[in-house]
């Protein structure tokens, strides 16, 4: 009789060797990172602090603003300008896109307009906000949910179109009603793609409500680094930038998180 | 089963094919009407300016109760007739007669299954089973039933929790078959239904479909490139010519039922009307898939 090796015995090599990998990534993108801080810092006693301004000094001025409850203020701000624009731009951009999706010939001719106003860089609209909804949130908000909206709707209208139609062709033929026909195979068929959207919207919203906040405010996480610019206050500046890092990687992590929930459903 | 046939059809909206109640008693009165006339049913298209006739003055009466295949080389409008008596597209020329009435819309009185799975990959085997229920207002208890009882019957018990993608191919065959059958359709519309299973599923879905027509005697219409597919299972194999489609010829398959699509290839009429059908099949250019 062969000798059987038992499960003990045997280890799959590529095991370990996938372990080591990610030890090595995980330890070198700390190394990395604090190469590069401490470069920084080092480097602060020979260029000009005003413009480059060094890591210890910018997190001292994130400790001044968490202390004197600058950040919160601030943060709150562009976190409800984010989640307004994108809850309106995500409302419209997946109605729209549905609407669109199972009506070809309306979509036709709302294609061009679409297509314009499209083509424009969003940002070229904030004057515009201005004028129509004055200097405070609602400006932000618009701008926000017209970046937001397009990313969703583009992605809505096509997977609603692209859903088989020999699926809709089945139910048709069960009886279903037009209005049937979309709740039971169009949005549901389209349901990845709309998630797509929605994911990739996130950064579109940091975006908008930031460039609406450069644009005029007395408030928000962009009125720090605009207003610390000013100041010619470099360390501010990048402490804003911090926090934006922050804020995209939590809004990122959540909608990975939320749309890896519902896309397990359809695996 | 065949027993429950509660007014399902009744429900259906306005303007749509033909209802069911009305059908079942006009079946009964005139016994030799047909369920399907196929009458000078033209179909063209138009390409770059050209006309290209797909089917040409095709008649063909269907009674109730009959197993018809549709065989024919690519292109010869196998699907575009079948389309048409689906009511997806209508003929140019001629009508698609249903029960006495024009086909005028999706013809909801069938049920209709395709070599392509649309089996609705986000629902379960049972969800799928019972959409067509839901549609035709059946409670909830009452369609969880029926597809019960239609999953069982094409052998599917212990999956019907189960998504499409978790199925094999020939377990998703079945799911589909079952869907199919649960809201019981009088008549049913087979676009190369086993065209893409290897062969041993292929034979065992035959006679699948042999023993469940067998109990039900539902009218089905049957299309296939497979000629001895077509013999196996049909009492009629209807040929169609290279594009534009015409009926080129329509051949009674006179062999006993119950059959056995296995034995039945060795009968002798078998392998006559399999030779008849090769002459009649202009096979030397025939290609592989269609679904023109």
């Amino acid at each position: 009789m062969a000798k059987v090796e038992t499960m003990d015995d045997v280890v799959d090599p590529a095991i370990g060797a996938a372990r080591r990998e990610r030890l090595i990534v995980f330890w070198g993108r700390i190394g990395v990172t604090l190469g590069l801080l401490v470069a920084w810092q080092a480097s602060g006693a020979h260029i000009d602090q005003l413009i480059f301004s060094t890591p210890i000094e910018i997190a001292k001025r994130l400790g001044e603003w968490v202390g004197d409850g600058t950040l919160w203020q601030n943060l709150l701000v562009t976190a409800e300008e984010i989640v307004l624009g994108y809850a309106l731009g995500a409302a419209a951009g997946v109605g729209l896109g549905l609407l669109l999706g199972s009506f070809p010939l309306v979509a036709r001719i709302f294609d061009p307009i679409l297509m314009a106003v499209y083509g424009v860089p969003k940002i070229a609209f904030g004057p515009l906000f201005i004028v129509w909804f004055g200097i405070n949130l609602t400006p932000k908000v618009v701008i926000t949910a017209l970046m937001v909206f397009f990313f969703v709707f583009l992605s809505t209208y096509e997977g609603a179109r692209n859903v088989d139609r020999d699926l809709i062709r089945v139910v048709k033929l069960m009886g279903a009603s037009r209005w049937q026909e979309r709740s039971l195979v169009v949005i549901p068929g389209a349901l990845p793609a709309i998630m797509l959207g929605l994911k990739l919207a996130i950064p579109e919203a940091l975006v908008g409500a930031i460039v609406g906040e450069l644009i005029v405010s007395s408030r928000g996480v962009g009125y720090l680094v605009q207003f610390s610019a000013s100041q010619l206050d470099s360390a501010g500046v990048f402490a804003g930038l911090f926090i934006l890092m922050v804020l995209a990687l939590v809004f990122n992590s959540a909608v990975n998180y939320a749309t890896g929930r519902t896309g397990r459903k359809h695996a | 089963m065949a027993a429950v046939v509660p007014p399902l059809l009744q429900s259906q909206p306005r303007g749509r094919a033909v209802s069911g109640e009305a059908t079942v008693a006009a079946g009964a009165s005139q016994d030799a009407a047909p369920v399907i006339r196929l009458d000078h049913v033209s179909k063209w298209f138009f390409k770059v300016g050209a006309r290209i006739a797909v089917l040409d003055d095709i008649n063909v009466d269907i009674p109730a109760g009959a197993f018809i295949t549709l065989v024919g080389p690519s292109g010869c409008g196998k699907s575009t007739l079948f389309n048409c008596i689906a009511g997806f597209i209508a003929p140019e020329r001629g009508a698609v007669i249903y029960r006495g009435q024009p086909v005028a819309g999706p013809n909801i009185g069938i049920g209709y299954m395709t070599q392509k799975d649309t089996l609705l990959p986000w629902r379960s085997v049972l969800a799928n089973v019972m959409l067509p229920l839901n549609l035709r207002r059946l409670t909830a208890a009452e369609a969880r039933e029926r597809a019960t009882a239609a999953i069982t019957r094409v052998g599917l018990n212990g999956f019907a929790g189960h998504m499409p993608a978790e199925l094999s191919g020939g377990m998703q065959k079945r799911a589909a078959l079952a869907r199919m059958l649960a809201y019981n359709p009088d008549t049913l519309l087979m676009d190369e239904p086993f065209g893409n299973v290897d062969v041993q599923l292929k034979l065992q879905l035959q006679r699948e479909l042999l023993t469940l027509w067998e109990a039900e005697r539902k009218t089905v219409v049957f299309v296939t490139h497979d000629l001895e597919e077509a013999i196996a299972l049909s009492d009629r194999v209807i040929v169609l010519s290279r594009r534009p489609g015409r009926v080129k010829a329509d051949i009674r398959v006179e062999l006993p039922r119950p059959r056995d699509p296995i034995q039945i290839r060795f009968e002798r009429t078998f392998q006559d009307i399999h030779k008849q059908l090769w002459s009649l099949c202009d096979v030397a250019t025939d290609e592989e898939d269609d679904h023109g």
